[in-house]
């Protein structure tokens, strides 16, 4: 009698966990069945969408760029640099830095043409207050640049920029961010070469 | 040398036909009496009376709203509000997961056993806001870039949650759905109520439009998250007075 009883409730439950464990599995096993045919259907679009603003962003840095190539850099001072070239004839630099800002990590984009002078600056994540810091985006502020090199300063100084009014944080750190892109590409040319075969300096 | 076929094998032959023959016929009888029970399930799944369809939709829009009554999914709300195109975006891509998340929830309430219908919800929801992400994300990607991480965020926003956890597993499609198209619509409406306020009166623009020619000086309090609140807060009030106003007023639990 107790005796099956027992029997009967360890049997029950062992049971019913594995039938939801199952459930659960084919549930999980049919939702990635879907996301696999969401992603067959629009993946490369979506992909496509985001090469094609990434190069948007690119030509924006280094205006009459068309194409662009991977280059031997030094990683510890930039998170990427590509070699922009118009035709056949290689125009400058597009480097992509990491600096502090008042929120958070900002990463910029930089373009550098063959003079060691910007071309161009473009915010691409920031963190920062709207209104106060996020005012680094807007065109009055980073047209600054345009033209500089050497290492830049803010509001003091030759060679300064003027800092966003309340936002001084950000302003120093995007002009950290453009001196570091400054300083990775002048770094690259003391190396000894631009673009070289796979693997040489 | 053509051998005759031997007699068991004729009457195997035409024994086998006829109980294919049966089988066919009883096949398609219990097709055709399947698909009409079928046709009946659907039915009595999705309809749903006026009254309590008519019933559902007001609390959803009104006076149950998700953000401005309920306070729920109010990170998305705050993330995305603080320009109106933002806040249509996110207040779109919103209903239509919950639509399509509530559908299948409760189409599969009873398929599944009682402890996984939560995870499995949650793992819908998910599903579904990956989905829509994408699709978004190919429609407009300018957006989708402006939303950032916040698109995604949309798996866990709480009126999902609870309408997966709670209300969808327990009921029929039909009022599932009308109950998603009510409390959806009414988070976008609510959504987008507060990202005109916070865009017109923090940014001085609507839709990207300036106000006034840049002359008003914004207070630029109200699109930063903290004024985001504070617009919320007032715009809780004002829905409570407008519900209580008519002596309406129902004890809050």
């Amino acid at each position: 009698m107790s005796g099956e009883n027992i029997r009967a409730e360890t049997r029950q439950k062992p049971d019913s966990r594995l039938r939801a464990a199952a459930a659960l599995l084919a549930l999980c096993a049919v939702l990635v069945l879907f996301l696999a045919l969401v992603q067959a259907l629009i993946g490369d679009r979506v992909r496509a969408g985001e090469e094609e603003r990434w190069n948007e962003q690119l030509r924006a840095v280094m205006p009459g760029a068309e194409t662009f190539s991977e280059i031997w850099f030094d990683h510890e001072r930039a998170d990427l640099m590509l070699a922009a070239f118009d035709g056949g004839e290689m125009l400058g630099y597009c480097v992509q830095v990491t600096t502090r800002g008042f929120g958070g990590d900002m990463e910029l984009l930089v373009g550098v043409n063959l003079d060691g002078s910007v071309t161009g600056v473009w915010i691409l994540t920031d963190q920062e207050t709207p209104e106060m810091g996020a005012q680094a985006r807007e065109p009055a502020f980073l047209d600054q640049f345009l033209g500089k090199s050497g290492t830049i300063r803010v509001e003091r100084g030759d060679n300064a920029v003027e800092a966003i009014s309340g936002a001084t944080v950000t302003s120093q750190a995007v002009t950290d961010g453009v001196n570091a892109a400054l300083a990775a590409v002048a770094n690259l040319e003391t190396g000894g070469g631009y673009i070289g075969e796979e693997g040489t300096v | 040398m053509k051998k005759e076929p031997s007699k068991g094998w004729l009457d195997f032959r035409d024994k086998a036909g006829e109980q294919l023959k049966g089988a066919g016929a009883r096949a398609a009888g219990g097709l055709s009496a399947g698909a009409k029970r079928s046709g009946a399930w659907v039915k009595g799944s999705f309809r749903v009376e006026k009254g309590d369809a008519a019933r559902l939709l007001t609390e959803g829009l009104f006076f149950q709203n998700p953000l401005l009554v309920l306070t729920l999914g109010v990170t998305c709300a705050l993330a995305s509000s603080a320009e109106l195109k933002s806040a249509v975006a996110m207040g779109g891509c919103t209903l239509l997961v919950l639509l399509c998340s509530a559908l299948v929830i409760s189409l599969t309430r009873n398929i599944l056993p009682a402890p996984v219908r939560r995870v499995g919800g949650l793992a819908i929801v998910a599903a579904f806001t990956t989905a829509v992400g994408m699709v978004f994300q190919v429609l407009a990607p300018n957006r989708a870039a402006e939303l950032g991480i916040y698109l995604p965020l949309i798996a866990v926003n709480t009126l999902l949650l609870t309408r997966a956890a709670a209300f969808d597993a327990e009921n029929k499609p039909g009022r599932a759905l009308v109950d998603a198209l009510g409390a959806g619509v009414g988070y976008a409406l609510a959504l987008a109520l507060l990202g005109l306020v916070r865009e017109a009166l923090g940014s001085g623009s609507v839709w990207g439009v300036s106000l006034f020619g840049g002359e008003l000086h914004p207070a630029v309090l109200l699109a930063a998250p903290c004024g985001g609140f504070l617009v919320l807060g007032a715009l809780t009030a004002l829905v409570q007075w407008l519900k209580n106003r008519n002596g309406k007023g129902e004890k809050e639990p």
